[in-house]
């Protein structure tokens, strides 16, 4: 259905938008926030969101999206600049030090928002979650990764094809 | 079976997610030999990584221990990933002269095939010699989806594909770097390779290629153009009415060193829309063979090199400033260079016949300052008197403490006056003082001094200190700063700031008018 207002998203900087978690949680936000999505960009350009329609999210359930949209609320103004080559240092330190202490969270939230990410397709997000997954991992043995990341130790069958594995391409491995 | 539960409290979560997810989060690992490893994770992992988004490959890559293997394991990664896209491919040399054209070919044809993003391969410190008989590094000819190409040869022959017939329709930027083109005629093929082939490259940085005699460039598209140390270059003929940022180095290595001959050289540069001109080692020698139009219309100056004897500054380095009057964002390295030393080239800033206000329209000025410390003022203050309506100075000290021993300038002797500066620092506009590594000196302080009595509007000081050895030193900086008085400011306020991070302290005197 069609908005009656314009479908133009420029205009009008503080336009809400809801929307609405899995678990039937409702969130208003500013259209510029969520666009930071670009699934959610092409509904609200649509004039979807607005009034009491809301915008219906199935795969984020209520803690992940406030998450996400707390990322969204922060980065939206820089975005806004087209990727800010005008922010002053200051403000980019202060985004920087934002995103770090933002990741800085318990492993399986971070799988939640980067699946999030994923679907809404919020580009910086998914590859600072990336980034922090990946830091996880850097420099660490493989025992060492299947401690942090939780992996149940391979079983006797799974460890046999892995030997044999090793013994083709284990120069590799080094 | 009980202490493996135990040590079970994380939970195996990312298992569930995607393997789209996990090739994107082990393409932010990058680093190829710590993708491939997770390949022992499990088994689904031993299929996944193949497809990780990106990869890097550096010979002196301490993972990979066994490096004589190294183009071994490059290649067997590359054939493990099948035919899956890659949104990033880097394979850099540390090592002199480990890779072979050949090689580097195949992995340029890998890359067309395969990288959507931007490939990039160095092959590391310059060969002494050229090979003439070694085989050369050809571009294939289709370039395929990568939208950046940056090439450093390490001195290699570089082979062009046909511009009549090659395509890199994706590609937006260019980076040809330490390579030569041989003089079979292929030197002018360049300007139509780009010309031709390129039809989306916004940005192409050349440097330090041999054998390029002509370039000869007629772009709608390029906005952003490097060139530099271009040792056989004759004719830079360029006309790009969408260049926003052009840096020329110097063209001859041995420009200064030897005669050059100017007759058959011609630079023409047309770009009307230019905003940034980025001067480091701008070719001044070449100045009577130049013509570039646009600078009319350039706001930024960057990294201008200015050879200053205190308040005597050598007229050719100040050329860039005359011939760019609408600049307002100018950053500025200040250098006393004494083997270059000529009185007749150098001019007075503060003399009347130099006239006042030379840069009305400077705004914010940059410095970095490598000057010897009693010229400091001088050579700050005369630059700055040319820019009178600044309303922001950031100063970056590096000075060098004194001459090499048992050396001096001959700007000592011929130049008795240079640091007698007179005339008064009047900046009415000026808002904002930023000096950064600061370390207290009288000489600092009386520039202090100078610009806070220049102006009375101004609103923030911000200094930070050259890392004392100890508190007390940083106190008694402060101290001395807030004892200045500061014309016309009723209410202010000093504070100092000391900043811990890691093992290194920082101390941060700022003052603020209220």
């Amino acid at each position: 259905m069609a908005a009656p207002e314009s479908g133009d998203g420029n205009n009008g900087a503080a336009r809400m938008v809801t929307l609405i978690s899995s678990d039937n949680t409702r969130f208003e936000v500013e259209a510029a926030a969520a666009s930071l999505s670009q699934t959610l960009q092409l509904t609200i350009l649509d004039g979807g969101g607005g009034g009491g329609d809301g915008i219906p999210l199935p795969n984020v359930d209520s803690a992940t999206l406030s998450k996400v949209l707390e990322y969204c609320i922060k980065h939206a103004p820089a975005a806004a600049n087209g990727g800010a080559p005008n922010a002053t240092a200051v403000d980019r330190a202060e985004l920087e030090r934002f995103d770090n202490e933002f990741v800085n969270i318990d492993q399986s939230v971070l799988y939640s928002l980067i699946m999030a990410a994923h679907n809404l397709e919020i580009e910086g997000l998914q590859s600072l979650v990336a980034k922090k997954v990946a830091d996880m991992i850097k420099g660490k043995s493989p025992m060492e990764i299947r401690r942090t990341l939780g992996f149940p130790d391979p079983t006797p069958e799974e460890q046999a094809e892995m030997n044999a594995h090793m013994l083709e391409y284990g120069w590799a491995y080094e | 079976m009980d202490s493996c539960k135990a040590a079970e409290d994380v939970v195996d979560r990312i298992s569930a997610l995607p393997d789209k997810l996990l090739h994107i989060i082990l393409g932010r690992l990058g680093f190829a030999p710590a993708v491939t490893k997770t390949a022992v994770l499990s088994r689904r992992w031993r299929h996944v990584w193949p497809r990780a988004k990106s990869l890097t490959f550096k010979d002196d890559d301490k993972y990979l221990k066994r490096k004589r293997d190294f183009h071994g394991f490059v290649d067997w990664v590359l054939a493990q990933r099948g035919d899956a896209d890659m949104e990033s491919l880097e394979i850099l040399f540390k090592e002199k002269g480990r890779a072979s054209p050949e090689k580097v070919n195949e992995w340029l044809r890998y890359a067309a095939r395969r990288v959507v993003g931007s490939v990039d391969i160095d092959l590391g410190p310059l060969l002494n010699e050229l090979d003439h008989h070694q085989a050369a590094v050809e571009l294939p000819i289709h370039g395929g989806r990568a939208t950046s190409i940056s090439l450093s040869l390490s001195n290699h022959r570089l082979r062009l594909p046909s511009a009549t017939s090659a395509t890199y329709e994706a590609l937006t930027k260019l980076t040809l770097d330490s390579l030569w083109f041989t003089d079979d005629g292929m030197s002018t093929l360049l300007g139509d390779f780009v010309m031709s082939c390129c039809p989306r490259l916004r940005r192409l940085v050349i440097s330090s290629v041999t054998g390029l005699t002509e370039l000869v460039l007629r772009t709608e598209v390029l906005e952003e153009l490097d060139i530099s140390y271009m040792d056989d270059l004759q004719t830079l003929d360029v006309v790009a009415p969408n260049l926003r940022v052009i840096t020329l180095g110097f063209f001859h290595i041995s420009l200064f060193s030897r005669n050059i001959n100017l007759d058959n050289m011609m630079i023409r540069i047309v770009a009307p829309r230019l905003e940034e001109f980025r001067g480091d080692d701008f070719p001044y020698r070449l100045l009577p063979v130049l013509d570039i139009r646009g600078l009319e219309s350039v706001r930024h100056l960057k990294n201008l090199e200015l050879d200053t004897h205190g308040k005597y500054h050598r007229t050719s380095d100040l050329w860039l400033l005359q011939n760019c009057p609408a600049a307002q964002h100018v950053h500025v390295n200040l250098r006393h260079n004494s083997t270059r030393f000529a009185a007749d080239k150098l001019v007075d800033l503060t003399a009347p016949e130099a006239g006042n206000a030379l840069f009305p329209n400077v705004r914010a000025m940059s410095i970095m300052c490598g000057v010897p410390r009693h010229h400091l003022v001088a050579s700050i203050s005369s630059l700055l008197m040319t820019c009178p309506h600044l309303t922001s100075v950031t100063i970056t000290g590096t000075y060098f403490p004194e001459e090499p021993r048992g050396f001096k300038c001959s700007c000592e002797a011929l130049l008795t006056d240079r640091c007698t500066v007179h005339g008064k620092l009047a900046l009415e506009s000026l808002q904002e003082v930023k000096i950064t590594g600061f370390r207290g000196t009288c000489e600092e302080m009386q520039l202090v001094r100078l610009l806070l009595g220049s102006s009375n509007s101004i609103q923030r000081v911000n200094i930070k200190l050259r890392v004392p050895t100890n508190v007390e030193a940083g106190v008694k900086i402060f101290h001395e700063l807030t004892t200045m008085k500061i014309p016309c400011a009723d209410q202010e306020r000093w504070s100092f700031v000391q900043k811990q991070k890691g093992r290194r302290f920082t101390w941060t005197c700022d003052w603020t008018r209220l």
